[in-house]
């Protein structure tokens, strides 16, 4: 493990995550609920944090209120020390005008100033809704070793998906020659995750060249990778074959939630070399009643269980009372769900609230979803 | 300042044998309670929540690990924070420099002194119980006496031998304090003294200066008990609230198993006074397609393949195939190995039972298995079932 600050992660955490629909109306798609435990993000996080990166940058724009407040400090991933920390970074007004974020390079050349102030040669770039587990400073050492001036971490798709992702093409030295956008006929079938390292004092330089003339370098995929792919730099592909996934839609998340219930789903979550850390809530131990049913499925602390649940997540101080069944379902923090109560195939929001009798069911081809704070049916006012 | 008016010492309990081995390594303080707490957590979560930065401990130098490693540098508790400090001090220390002829409340004296709060709270961890500070406060400043004791309307079956119980005369104040054990009749409900006061901190430095130039009890709680009958001197404070006197096995049983009444669950954890604990990153709690969990309480970090009633299992336990678990406290970490049954029994720490072992106390007689056990043969609470 390369252990010292050569390397400063960021993470882009600013989008707005438009495929999951009412999930991110009130926050950015890093701070969706995932497995129980945690928010998506997390998993960048404690990667970061595991390949012994001391200092994160972390980006947010769209809705940051409930990302800011979960990661606070970063004591939650011991980032509260005096060699380390982590810093939120959001759009700001200056002299020159407002410093919104017009693209993913835009928003790293708009915080120049903080990677200065650490002064890294390596900058991780990451983006905060993956689930995967993965050593950055692998993919640091091959980075050196290849002498390369940028790295991209690549995934092997299927054949037929190829044509949804960025693809890389490679010589045989995984050297990348060319990058294609969702190909019509892909060439090969590594996948960009995302995931880059740059020699900082390069990209600085490509950055503020480019801004200074004009904006024609916004974006990572469409218009940083063709520049230095253009003008011959040394990009090379990292190869990772882990468990990832990408849970940009509803049903890519609900998928990996329910993947996430196998015991053997390749993310050993088991696995304390290489833990994920979250903020943990405050909550009582979760209480299952004489009439509680629960089967393949993960509860997590505060969660009051006295229904049927089967092949579910119930995160915390999740409330399921008597009569109500809830199935193949992931329901996210504080949402309340009333008597004789039907879930099957959904996504309940944080703190929704279900009343009695209501039937949520995606069907067998669609996923349902009930927004975050939303109360569907009538409630009855017992407790 | 307004949040600033108190400080605490919380007293942990010396007299714990009764709870061995429960209590062989670790204070009664940081005994496990309801999957994720450790008893301290309720004084401490009560001193908190009345806005008190200034916290003294009061342990037994022998098993203060356990308190450091729950403790650590106070975070949860806010206690991390510029402006608040903890401090810990040990039962022994007072107890030895008394023996040499020292000044032996010096120690507290100077934590009381650097507080700089008018009140201060003295606690012990022996009564559970979910104590809203700032109201005991003031019925104190209502008093014009010195200090307040905190006493519940108990039944004698709850209290120990060496509990302290409250008479007061109409006025208020406290006329008696006596030994549970010495009082002739032993039947019905009593003051029983929670072992918790609220003292004016100028009176409280004087009382203690004074103390000990006069060969008074070494140990603050002794020490205020003696102070309580003093004319005019003490008034009292009724809790209502969930009480769980714990000295014994079955006490501490007893108060567990308390939770999964909801009832009296409502009463001590969902009250608006929250109770904090030290946090833990742990995966959620996997129940299998075999699983049966029926009235059970349990933390995360479980597996769970077999079969847990009216049970309380802690953090990171795994329950194997076709294992039964009942009417259980299993502490942290434990391994309830394939076909092995568990009944009326208390598991502390990183215990494993063995596939097919079977564990089997009464009601009346609750087994206690020590941490770190490996447990490869049968156990009974009586002698027919052994073998």
């Amino acid at each position: 493990m390369i252990m010292n600050d050569e390397m400063l992660g960021i993470v882009l955490a600013g989008g707005k995550g438009t495929r999951l629909g009412k999930l991110t109306q009130n926050q950015a798609k890093p701070a969706v609920p995932f497995g129980g435990r945690y928010r998506i993000i997390d998993f960048t996080m404690s990667n970061c944090v595991n390949s012994g990166i001391r200092n994160i940058g972390v980006i947010t724009q769209y809705q940051p209120l409930v990302l800011d407040r979960h990661i606070g400090n970063g004591a939650s991933w011991g980032l509260d020390r005096l060699d380390s920390g982590v810093t939120i970074l959001q759009p700001y007004s200056s002299p020159d005008g407002s410093k919104w974020f017009a693209g993913t390079a835009h928003a790293i050349y708009q915080n120049i100033d903080y990677i200065d102030s650490i002064n890294p040669k390596y900058l991780l770039v990451l983006s905060g809704d993956h689930i995967y587990k993965m050593d950055y400073s692998d993919m640091l050492q091959q980075h050196i070793d290849n002498g390369a001036s940028l790295t991209v971490a690549v995934i092997d798709v299927p054949w037929e998906d190829a044509s949804r992702f960025g693809i890389m093409n490679t010589d045989e030295h995984d050297r990348i020659t060319e990058f294609v956008e969702k190909p019509a006929e892909p060439k090969s079938n590594h996948a960009s995750m995302g995931i880059y390292i740059f020699n900082w004092a390069r990209l600085r330089e490509v950055l503020v060249n480019n801004f200074t003339k004009n904006d024609n370098m916004l974006d990572f995929g469409k218009n940083v990778i063709p520049y230095y792919l253009d003008s011959g730099e040394p990009v090379y592909a990292y190869r990772f074959s882990g468990y990832w996934r990408d849970v940009g839609t509803i049903m890519s998340l609900w998928q990996a939630n329910m993947e996430f219930l196998e015991p053997n789903n390749g993310l050993n979550m088991q696995d304390r070399s290489w833990r994920i850390n979250s903020r943990s809530p405050l909550a009582p131990p979760q209480m299952l009643t004489d009439t509680a049913e629960v089967s393949q499925s993960m509860i997590v602390d505060g969660c009051y269980v006295a229904g049927k649940i089967q092949h579910s997540i119930l995160s915390a101080n999740v409330r399921v009372k008597e009569g109500s069944q809830v199935i193949d379902s992931m329901i996210m923090p504080g949402a309340s769900i009333g008597r004789d109560v039907t879930i099957r195939r959904a996504i309940i929001g944080e703190n929704a609230v279900i009343g009695d009798g209501v039937t949520i069911d995606g069907g067998d081809d669609d996923i349902a979803v009930v927004g975050n704070g939303e109360t569907l049916g009538g409630t009855s006012n017992e407790e | 300042m307004k949040n600033n008016q108190m400080c605490a010492i919380i007293v942990d309990e010396l007299n714990d044998d009764a709870l061995k081995p429960l209590t062989n390594e670790r204070p009664l303080g940081t005994l496990f309670f309801d999957c994720k707490y450790r008893l301290i957590d309720f004084e401490l979560s009560s001193v908190v929540n009345a806005g008190i930065r200034n916290v003294q401990l009061i342990e037994d130098e022998d098993k203060v690990r356990s308190v450091f490693d729950h403790l650590g540098g106070g975070r949860e508790w806010g206690l991390d924070a510029i402006g608040s400090y903890q401090y810990v001090n040990y039962f022994q220390d007072s107890e030895n420099k008394k023996a040499a002829g020292e000044k032996y409340f010096n120690n507290t004296i100077e934590f009381l002194e650097k507080s700089h709060t008018a009140y201060t709270v003295i606690m012990g961890t022996r009564m559970l119980c979910n104590l809203n500070l700032r109201a005991a406060l003031k019925i104190h400043k209502q008093t014009d006496k010195p200090l307040t004791v905190i006493y519940s309307r108990t039944d004698a079956n709850e209290i120990a031998a060496y509990d302290s119980i409250l008479s007061f005369d109409s006025l208020g104040n406290v006329i008696t304090c006596d030994e549970f054990a010495k009082l002739p009749d032993q039947t019905g409900i009593f003051n029983l003294s929670m072992n918790v006061y609220i003292a004016d901190t100028r009176w409280l430095i004087d009382a203690l200066r004074k103390g000990q130039q006069l060969d008074a009890p070494a140990q603050l709680d002794d020490f205020l008990k003696a102070q309580l009958p003093k004319p005019e001197l003490a008034g009292g404070y009724e809790y209502v609230g969930y009480l769980q006197n714990i000295y014994d096995l079955p006490s501490y049983y007893q108060s567990n198993k308390d939770m999964l009444d909801s009832n009296k669950m409502n009463e001590l954890l969902y009250t608006n006074q929250r109770i904090i604990t030290r946090t833990r990153n742990e995966v959620a709690t996997y129940y299998d397609r075999h699983a049966k969990v029926k009235n059970s309480h349990l933390a995360t970090g479980c597996d769970i393949y077999g079969t847990v009633t009216d049970s309380l299992i802690s953090r990171r336990s795994v329950v194997d195939p076709k294992a039964v678990v009942t009417n259980s406290i299993v502490m942290p970490n434990a391994r309830i190995g394939h076909n092995a049954e568990v009944h009326w029994a208390i598991l502390d720490k990183n215990v494993v039972v063995k596939p097919g072992v079977r564990i089997v106390g009464t009601p009346d007689n609750i087994l206690v298995v020590p941490k770190d056990t490996r447990v490869e043969a049968n156990l009974s609470s009586t002698e027919e079932e052994a073998n």
